[in-house]
């Protein structure tokens, strides 16, 4: 799927059952990104939560944590869900950029370089999750998402979102062994748990994965993505066609025109016998 | 050629196509001081707005040059030769219009030379923009190849030695873009409505683009001829409206088949925003104008222009069905253009009209029409010889 690398991709498992809210990782995201608190299209709003009801990412939040009442069993019940950047394995924005503004580094986080960046915005209208955002404000505007703090990551070390996780549920690990834990945990709580685990398949598998007692279509996460199978390839379906096109394209072009080339000579010496 | 004078009738529509162009210009200044969140109702949900879908129809409009090319270059269909340069020049004006518009519409307009050096060949958006390129490269030489025919005959007629290469390399590259326009959107399969979000999305607007192409030729011939009092000779446009409409029936028996292999057919009759869209689509696109050009009617000029004018309101409609009605259900619906998008998109249309205006007073783009410029005893004697042409 992706190149050959040797370190093994790194991820998180977000437990939703273990998330009481608190926001502790959307200011943690703030404070190491360097991002500030305050809505820039809307300064009288002083202080912005980046958790709550109706919490939404934007170019200057790259996580929230969103307040959700959701129904189980009959009753209503408060669910609490960390949104950003998923980090595919064969990511669409990676893929669909005409300008290779996005790579993918050893640890497998995807990173988006603004040196390149011409502003098309395809990446935004492909993302199957709708994570990258735009600088709208700004006169010469960069697109923004979650880079998973690829530079701790290279030094070993958690993103900051899930180094300072009270309740343990966001994980960070190997995605093999992130995986193989999300599986036992399921099967240890088959009562509790949705047997799923959100991004193992999602488009040929995401980084960062989640397990919930609820239905992720309740959540807010979409569900019908094409699953072990990623947007890229879709693409790919059409694009491996592309020299066929111009190779195929150029021959029947030619062989219609020189043939019809000839047959205007011909009809032309035969004194013009043919109709119009 | 010495004396030659250049020549554009002013008249009070085009002074005020001209002030909307300006406005439009002063307009695009501010959109580049204050950026795209300041002068659009563009946003995260809605990122793409007005001015792609704006871009999408033109290049599919603009496609009309390189199917009169096709079928007058490639399959040497002679009867159509004075439309096909005519219809090179709309689709140069309607290239270089998308450019303008797409300048205006990128958020990093500085870095647009970015994919030359880091290339994104993954990408369908990669093949659309350097087949563009080309194509715009290879219309500059088949203009000058019209340019200089009057102008420096010597020099045209060396380069009748490679135009049939050209010719055809320019109804190659197309081939790319057009397809590439569809496949765009099969970046979004989990987003776009199962109507039109299919695997077979290339091909359609392929074909879409290429069977408008007689389309946009049959309107503006109608409507020159009306401009020179000219008659309209509607057995030659109506030949050209059975290519299309062949190509209409094999596009129709595509995309039912692409509907009920896929399960969608349901969805269409489902009296939904999508589904009357839909319908309403294929009717202007294909249905109409398939009756139009097997009934008597397809042979006068009222049938013909109907003709015209439906296939391109329904290739506007498959443009918007896809950027638009098809998204709407994901990304809500939360987007009008705001004034700025779309005033500009009226000005730089404005800009093209006039250019289109100024060029075909003044260059041979009419077989045997003088230019205004020339005399008016020259008018009378290439009369016939316009007819000749055109028989």
């Amino acid at each position: 799927m992706s190149s050959k690398k040797t370190t093994p991709n790194k991820g998180v498992l977000v437990d939703l059952t273990k998330c009481v809210g608190c926001g502790s990782c959307t200011v943690a995201c703030k404070l190491w990104n360097n991002q500030s608190f305050q809505n820039p299209e809307n300064r009288e709003e002083e202080f912005r939560n980046a958790h709550g009801e109706n919490v939404k990412l934007d170019s200057n939040t790259w996580t929230t944590v969103e307040h959700m009442k959701v129904q189980k069993d009959g009753k209503e019940v408060w669910r609490y869900v960390k949104r950003q950047c998923m980090h595919c394995q064969d990511p669409s924005c990676k893929s669909v950029c005409f300008a290779n503004a996005f790579h993918i580094t050893e640890e497998g986080a995807v990173q988006y370089n603004p040196e390149l960046c011409v502003g098309c915005r395809y990446c935004m209208i492909a993302c199957p999750f709708d994570i990258p955002k735009y600088e709208w404000e700004k006169v010469m505007p960069s697109v923004m998402k979650c880079q998973f703090c690829s530079s701790k990551l290279a030094e070993g070390e958690a993103p900051a979102c899930a180094s300072v996780c009270p309740t343990n549920a966001l994980i960070f690990g190997d995605r093999e062994a992130l995986l193989a834990q999300a599986h036992a945990t399921i099967s240890a709580n088959p009562n509790l748990y949705i047997d799923h685990v959100y991004g193992e398949s999602e488009v040929g598998g995401t980084n960062w994965l989640y397990i919930s007692d609820v239905p992720f279509g309740d959540l807010g996460f979409p569900t019908n993505l094409p699953m072990g199978k990623s947007v890229p390839e879709n693409i790919h379906g059409f694009t491996r066609f592309t020299p066929f096109i111009f190779a195929g394209g150029a021959a029947l072009w030619t062989g219609v025109h020189l043939y019809s080339k000839r047959r205007h000579a011909v009809a032309e010496a035969e004194g013009n016998e043919k109709h119009d | 050629m010495s004396s030659r004078r250049w020549n554009f009738r002013i008249t009070p529509v085009r002074i005020g196509m001209f002030a909307i162009f300006a406005l439009a210009i002063l307009m695009i200044l501010f959109r580049y001081y204050t950026g795209l969140g300041y002068t659009t109702n563009l946003s995260d949900e809605w990122a793409w707005g007005a001015w792609i879908m704006a871009d999408m129809n033109v290049i599919a409009l603009a496609g009309a040059g390189f199917s009169m090319a096709i079928i007058t270059h490639v399959f040497h269909v002679e009867k159509y030769k004075p439309l096909s340069r005519r219809c090179l020049l709309i689709s140069f004006i309607g290239y270089v219009l998308v450019l303008l518009i797409l300048i205006i519409e990128i958020g990093r307009w500085d870095n647009f030379w970015r994919p030359f050096v880091s290339p994104g060949i993954h990408s369908p958006m990669f093949e659309v923009y350097m087949c563009i390129v080309a194509y715009m490269i290879l219309q500059v030489i088949e203009l000058v190849e019209v340019g200089t025919e009057k102008v420096a005959p010597k020099v045209n007629h060396k380069m009748h030695k490679f135009m049939p290469v050209v010719f055809i390399i320019a109804c190659v590259v197309p081939l790319g873009h057009q397809a590439s326009l569809g496949s765009l959107y099969l970046a979004m399969p989990a987003k776009l409505d199962g109507i039109w979000a299919t695997q077979m999305m290339p091909w359609l607007y392929l074909l879409s683009a290429f069977f408008v192409g007689p389309a946009v030729a049959i309107v503006e011939n109608i409507w020159s001829n009306h401009r020179y009092n000219m008659p309209t000779d509607t057995k030659m446009l109506h030949g050209l409206t059975r290519i299309s409409a062949c190509c209409m029936v094999v596009y129709f028996v595509l995309k039912t088949v692409d509907l009920v292999t896929r399960g969608q057919i349901g969805n269409v009759f489902a009296f939904d925003l999508q589904g009357n869209m839909f319908i309403l689509e294929m009717f202007a696109l294909c249905i109409l104008p398939i009756i139009i050009s097997f009934l008597p009617v397809g042979k006068t000029v009222g049938g013909l222009l109907i003709f015209g004018l439906s296939t391109m309101v329904g290739l506007v409609l498959t443009r918007f069905n896809t950027v638009y009605t098809g998204m709407v259900e994901h990304l809500g619906a939360t987007y009008f253009p705001s004034f700025l998008e779309l005033f500009t998109t009226v000005g730089l249309f404005c800009l093209a009209f006039l250019a289109y205006l100024y060029i075909t007073e003044n260059f041979p783009f009419f077989y045997g029409v003088p230019t205004d410029a020339q005399d008016k005893e020259a008018a009378e004697a290439s009369e016939s010889g316009f007819n000749q042409a055109i028989m």
